[in-house]
C-alpha cells in the first residue's frame, strides 16, 4: 500500500500528517504558519528526502472559499441559455445590503442560442458555429474553466454535453449543470442552484489548480511519483460559500476526520475551524481532471468558530458574534488584528501555551485581555479581565453544546484538532454524560495510512 | 452557568441562540416558539408578515385543539393568525419532560405560490383551512393530508412539502426535549418570563438610538386609496398611528401583518435585527383602525396586502424615519411587485410576482430587481418548474436598462420578463408603481414606472395595458412585464453614476 499523507491548508496555517511506520520521517505531524513559511517551502522541508518515495497526498483546502470571500479568484466563463444572462445575478440573495458574492462576472457571461422545451425536446437546436465564435472570444479572455447552465438540461443534457465536448476538445475544463448526482439532490431542483453549483465548481477548480501547482513545485522532480487529491465534503450547514445558501462539490471538508468513519461523531477543534463530523456520505464524482477530488464526510460547522468575534451583543454583555472574521488579519494573538476573537479568549486564559507551531506573541495576550476588558467595561461593571475571559469561555462552551445537543443522546465523541486539548476539560465538565475521547495523533496517522476511502477519484 | 460578573444577560444570550438553533432545524421557513399563554418566545422570520402572525396561529391551534406533546395542527386562515391562504402554518406541541401538558408550541410556516384576487375575494385565493389536527398521538392523519392536497385549489407539491415540514418540526421537537433534559440548560419555563423581561429592557437601549419626535406622512395605492401614518418615537416606545387610512377592495392585510411591517421598519431604521418576541413587541404600538386596508376583516383577500401592502407600509414608515433622521433617507423604490396570474382552462393557476429596483441611499446605489419585502417571493420562481407545471414558456428575464433613476447614487434597475402562453388562458395582472414613478431624492432622478404589454400571436406589435385588469389569451400570445426602477440619490454630476 502506498504511503498516504494528509494536508490541511487554511488561511494562516498548514498542517501535515503522515503514517507511523518503519520510516520515522513521516512520524511527526507538522504545522507551520503560512505568513512565515510558504506552502511550497513547508511541504518541501517536511518531506525532505522522503519526497522521492512517492505515494498519495490528500488535501483539504480553504483556498477556494477564501478567494471567493475576498474576491481574489479567477472567475470562470459562464454559458447560459440566451435571455437568461442576468437570471443568476438577480436571483442571488442579498446580504447586508448587497448581492452575495458570485463567482461570475457579467463580462464573462455569454448567452447560447438554444432552447429545450420542458419535456426535454429540442425547440431551438444548438448551433456549433456559434461555439466557434465563442471559442475565439474565450481564448482571447484566457479562460481556463467554463461553467454551463442551460434550461431543462437536467431533463435532457444534449446541448450541455455538446458544449462540454466541444470545449473539452479545445483544452478547457468544463462544468455542466446537469452533472449532478441524486445524492446531492440537484435533480429537479431550482435551475438557479444547479447553475450556481456549476459556476462555483468552475471557480473553485481555478483556485485549487493554483494550489496544486504549489504542491507539485514542492515535490519537484518527484511529482510524478505522487497522486494528489483534494477532499470534498457534504456540508450540513454551509460549504465554502457559507451564508450564501449555495453548494459546491469543492467544500472545504476536514479530510483528516475521515479516519473515524461512523464509529462516533468527531468534534474537530482545528486552528481555523470547528466542525462536527457526523457520518459518512456518498460521493460526488471527480469532475475536474486537473484537480482530482473525492467526497469526504458530511459535517456541520459549529455556531462558534475560532475567528468568531467577541463583540457587544444585543443584550448588554459581550457575546460571540455570528460571522467568523477569518484568519486575515486573524485573531489578536498573532499580532495583527485589533479585535478579540474566540481564539483570543482561549489564548488569554493560557490554554494554548502547550501547542506547537502557533507563533503566538506573548505581548498579544495582554492586549487581548485589555480589549476584552474594555469591551465589557463599556457595557457593565466588571471585576477583572481574567474573569471576563472565563465567562466568555463558558459562553463559548454553551454554544458548542448547542451543536452537540443536535446529535441527541451520545455516549462518545472523538475530539480532534490542534485546540482539542484546550477545550477537552471544559467539555467534559459541561457534558459529564458524554465520554470525550481525544484522538491520539498516532492513531490518526495509522488510520490514514490503512483506510481505503470509499470514493476514490477516477483519475 | 457562571455569573461572576453579574451578567444575567449571558443566560438570555444563550437562550436566544438555543431558540435560534432549534428553529433552524425545522427548515428554512419562518418559525416561532410560543408559550402556552400565547406569548412569542422567539420568532425567526423569512417574511415580515410572519412576525406577529405565527404566534397568533399557534395560539389559535392550541385554543381549539389542545395540542399534546408531538401533536401537530395545520392552519392557514388569515383571520386566525395566518397571512394569506397560500401560506400554511404547522403547529406542534412540545413537552420537555414527560408527555403532558406542553411547555411550548412550535409554529412553522411554509409558503407556496400565492394566488391573488383582483376582486378582493378571499375564496378566489385558495382553500381556507381552520385549525385542523394533522398528527395526533404519533399518527399522521393521512386522510386529511390527502384531502387537502387533492383540493382543486391546493398548490402543487403540497403533500410532499407538508411531509418535509413535519419532519423538520419533529427535529426541532426532539432537540428541545434533549435540551430540556440537560440539567445545566437554561431551558426552563420559569426562565421564559425573565427572558422576555430581559429582552424588553435590552430593546429599551436600542430604541433610544432612534431620533425622538413625531411626523406625519402619507402615500397612495395605485388605485388612489390613501395610507396615512403618524409616526411617534418616544423614549421607550414607537407608535404607528394609521388613523385616516382608507379602506381598499384589493390591497388588504390584517392588523397583525401590519404590526410585522412596522417591526421590520424599526429594524431597518436601526440597521439591526432585534430578537422578535413578546418582550421586544412591547415597544411597538400599532393603531390600525378596523376596516381600513391596514386592518381588513374577513372575508377580505390578503395576498396583495401581505406583499405589496406590507412593502408600501414599510416604505412609508422608512420615509417617516428618514424625515426624523437624515441618515435614514432613501430614494423611492420599485418596492411593490408587478404581479400576474394565468388561469388555464383545466383549472391550473400560475402566479408570479416580480420586484422592481430598489431606491438608492446616501453612499449606496440601489439593487437591481430587489425588494427586501418581496425577497422570498421574488426568488421563488423557477423557470424550469413553471414550464413543467404549466402550459407556458418564459422567453427571457433581463435587466431593464435605464430604468433606475440617475443620481450620484443610481437607483436599481427593474426587470423585463416575457411569458408566452401555450394554451388558452385568462390573464389577470396588477402593477403597483405604474402611475407614480419611484421618486428620486436630494436631486436624484425618478426611476421608470412599471409597465405591461401584450404581443398577440402572429403580430409584430405589442399593445400597452393599464395597471390592472384581465384579458383572454390565445396560444402564442406573449406578455411583456416591465418592473419599476428605483429612484436615484443625489444630484447626478459630471462623474458617471455609481451603480
Amino acid at each position: 500500500m502506498p504511503v498516504r499523507l494528509g494536508f490541511s491548508v487554511g488561511e494562516s496555517f498548514a498542517e501535515a500528517i503522515g503514517p507511523a511506520g518503519d520510516d520515522s520521517t513521516f512520524l511527526a505531524p507538522h504545522r507551520w504558519h503560512l505568513p512565515r513559511k510558504s506552502l511550497t517551502d513547508g511541504i518541501r522541508d517536511w518531506l525532505g528526502e522522503s519526497a522521492s518515495d512517492g505515494g498519495e497526498i490528500r488535501i483539504v483546502s480553504s483556498l477556494a472559499g477564501f478567494a471567493l470571500h475576498k474576491n481574489l479568484g479567477t472567475k470562470p466563463s459562464f454559458l447560459v441559455t440566451t435571455g437568461f444572462e442576468s437570471w443568476l445575478s438577480v436571483n442571488s440573495p442579498v446580504i447586508e445590503g448587497s448581492r452575495g458574492a458570485l463567482p461570475l462576472s457579467d463580462d464573462l457571461t455569454f448567452g447560447i442560442s438554444e432552447r429545450l422545451r420542458a419535456d426535454g425536446s429540442v425547440e431551438t437546436p444548438l448551433n456549433l458555429d456559434d461555439l466557434q465564435f465563442l471559442a475565439a472570444k474565450l481564448e482571447m479572455l484566457k479562460t481556463k474553466a467554463i461553467a454551463v447552465g442551460l434550461l431543462h438540461s437536467d431533463v435532457n443534457p444534449i446541448h450541455e454535453v455538446q458544449i462540454r465536448d466541444y470545449f473539452k476538445e479545445r483544452g478547457y475544463t468544463v462544468f455542466c449543470s446537469h452533472e449532478q448526482t441524486p445524492d446531492n439532490a440537484m435533480v429537479g431542483c431550482h435551475e438557479r442552484d444547479r447553475w450556481l453549483r456549476a459556476a462555483f465548481d468552475a471557480y473553485a477548480s481555478n483556485a485549487l489548480q493554483d494550489q496544486k501547482i504549489e504542491f507539485e513545485e514542492a515535490l519537484g522532480e518527484h511529482k510524478e511519483k505522487w497522486t494528489l487529491q483534494f477532499v470534498t465534503a457534504s456540508d450540513a450547514n454551509g460549504p465554502l460559500h457559507r451564508g450564501l445558501g449555495y453548494r459546491s462539490s469543492f467544500g472545504d471538508a476536514e479530510a483528516l476526520g475521515t479516519v473515524y468513519g461512523q464509529k462516533a461523531p468527531v468534534l474537530h477543534l482545528g486552528l481555523e475551524q470547528f466542525l462536527l463530523i457526523e457520518s459518512e456520505r456518498g460521493g460526488v464524482p471527480d469532475r475536474d481532471p486537473r484537480v482530482p477530488t473525492y467526497c469526504g464526510l458530511r459535517h456541520r460547522r459549529l455556531g462558534v468558530q475560532p475567528s468568531s468575534p467577541i463583540e457587544s451583543g444585543f443584550w448588554p454583555a459581550p457575546t460571540v458574534g455570528p460571522a467568523p472574521r477569518g484568519f486575515e488579519p486573524g485573531p489578536m494573538a498573532f499580532g495583527k488584528a485589533q479585535h478579540p476573537t474566540v481564539f483570543d479568549v482561549v489564548f488569554a486564559l493560557e490554554r494554548l501555551d502547550a501547542i506547537d507551531g502557533l507563533n503566538l506573541q506573548e505581548k498579544s495576550r495582554s492586549r487581548a485581555l485589555e480589549s476584552l476588558f474594555t469591551l465589557a467595561k463599556s457595557i457593565a461593571k466588571v471585576p477583572d479581565p481574567k474573569a471576563i475571559a472565563k465567562d466568555l469561555e463558558t459562553l463559548i462552551i454553551e454554544r458548542m453544546n448547542e451543536d452537540l445537543l443536535i446529535l441527541g443522546k451520545r455516549t462518545e465523541i472523538i475530539v480532534t484538532g490542534a485546540l482539542a486539548k484546550a477545550f477537552l476539560p471544559l467539555l467534559e465538565a459541561r457534558r459529564p454524560d458524554i465520554r470525550f475521547r481525544l484522538a491520539p495523533q498516532a492513531e490518526w496517522a495509522e488510520a490514514i495510512a490503512a483506510r481505503e476511502l470509499p470514493n476514490e477519484a477516477r483519475a | 452557568m457562571r455569573k461572576s460578573w453579574g451578567f444575567a444577560e449571558f443566560q438570555a444570550d444563550t437562550l436566544f441562540h438555543l431558540f435560534e438553533r432549534a428553529l433552524e432545524l425545522a427548515g428554512s421557513g419562518s418559525a416561532a416558539l410560543v408559550t402556552m399563554d400565547g406569548k412569542a418566545l422567539h420568532v425567526r422570520t423569512v417574511h415580515p408578515a410572519d412576525t406577529a402572525t405565527l404566534p397568533a396561529a399557534a395560539t389559535q391551534c392550541q385554543q381549539y385543539l389542545h395540542l399534546k406533546d408531538g401533536d401537530v395542527a395545520l392552519i392557514n386562515d388569515p383571520f386566525a393568525g395566518g397571512t394569506r391562504l397560500s401560506d400554511l402554518t404547522l403547529v406542534a406541541g412540545v413537552t420537555f419532560e414527560g408527555s403532558d401538558p406542553c411547555d411550548v408550541l412550535i409554529a412553522y410556516r411554509l409558503g407556496f405560490d400565492p394566488r391573488f384576487s383582483l376582486d378582493g375575494k378571499l375564496d378566489d385565493e385558495g382553500l381556507r383551512i381552520p385549525p385542523m389536527p394533522l398528527v395526533a398521538q404519533g399518527k399522521t392523519n393521512k386522510e386529511i393530508l390527502a384531502a387537502i392536497a387533492s383540493a382543486p385549489q391546493a398548490p402543487l407539491g403540497l403533500q410532499a412539502a407538508l411531509e418535509q415540514a413535519l419532519a423538520g418540526l419533529e427535529r426541532t421537537r426532539v432537540y428541545l426535549k434533549t435540551c430540556g433534559k440537560d440539567p445545566h440548560n437554561d431551558l426552563r419555563k420559569a426562565n421564559f418570563k425573565k427572558y422576555l423581561e430581559q429582552t424588553r429592557t435590552a430593546v429599551d437601549r436600542w430604541i433610544t438610538k432612534l431620533p425622538l419626535g413625531e411626523t406625519m406622512i402619507s402615500t397612495q395605492l395605485e388605485t388612489g386609496e390613501r395610507l396615512k401614518l403618524r409616526l411617534e418615537i418616544h423614549d421607550d416606545k414607537v407608535i404607528f398611528d394609521f388613523s385616516g387610512t382608507d379602506s381598499s377592495s384589493h390591497v388588504q392585510l390584517t392588523d397583525l401583518t401590519t404590526f410585522g411591517a412596522c417591526f421590520r421598519a424599526i429594524e431597518a431604521a436601526l440597521g439591526k435585527r432585534l430578537p422578535a418576541n413578546a418582550g421586544s413587541f412591547q415597544h411597538i404600538q400599532v393603531l390600525a383602525p378596523a376596516r381600513t386596508w391596514v386592518n381588513a376583516k374577513a372575508p377580505a383577500a390578503t395576498t396583495r396586502g401581505v406583499s405589496d401592502g406590507l412593502a408600501i407600509i414599510s416604505a412609508l414608515a422608512m420615509k417617516g424615519f428618514g424625515k426624523l433622521a437624515s441618515a435614514q433617507k432613501s430614494a423611492g423604490s420599485g418596492h411593490a411587485s408587478s404581479r400576474i396570474r394565468l388561469d388555464f382552462k383545466d383549472g391550473r393557476c400560475f402566479t408570479d410576482a416580480t420586484a422592481g429596483g430598489s431606491g438608492a441611499r446616501n453612499q449606496t446605489a440601489g439593487l437591481d430587481a430587489f425588494s427586501v419585502w418581496l425577497e422570498h417571493e421574488s426568488r421563488a420562481l423557477s423557470i424550469e418548474r413553471a414550464e413543467r407545471a404549466y402550459p407556458l414558456q418564459i422567453r427571457s428575464v433581463v435587466s431593464r436598462p435605464g430604468s433606475g433613476g440617475k443620481g450620484k447614487w443610481a437607483g436599481g434597475q427593474g426587470l423585463v420578463k416575457s411569458y408566452c402562453v401555450l394554451e388558452t388562458a385568462r390573464l389577470s395582472w396588477a402593477l403597483e408603481q405604474a402611475r407614480v414613478k419611484p421618486e428620486g431624492i436630494d436631486g436624484g432622478k425618478a426611476g421608470l414606472s412599471a409597465e405591461i404589454a401584450i404581443a398577440r400571436s402572429g403580430s409584430s406589435e405589442s399593445e400597452d395595458l393599464p395597471s390592472s385588469g384581465t384579458l383572454e389569451l390565445q396560444p402564442g400570445d406573449v406578455i411583456h412585464l416591465h418592473t419599476a426602477g428605483g429612484g436615484g440619490f443625489g444630484e447626478p454630476d459630471s462623474t458617471p453614476a455609481i451603480s
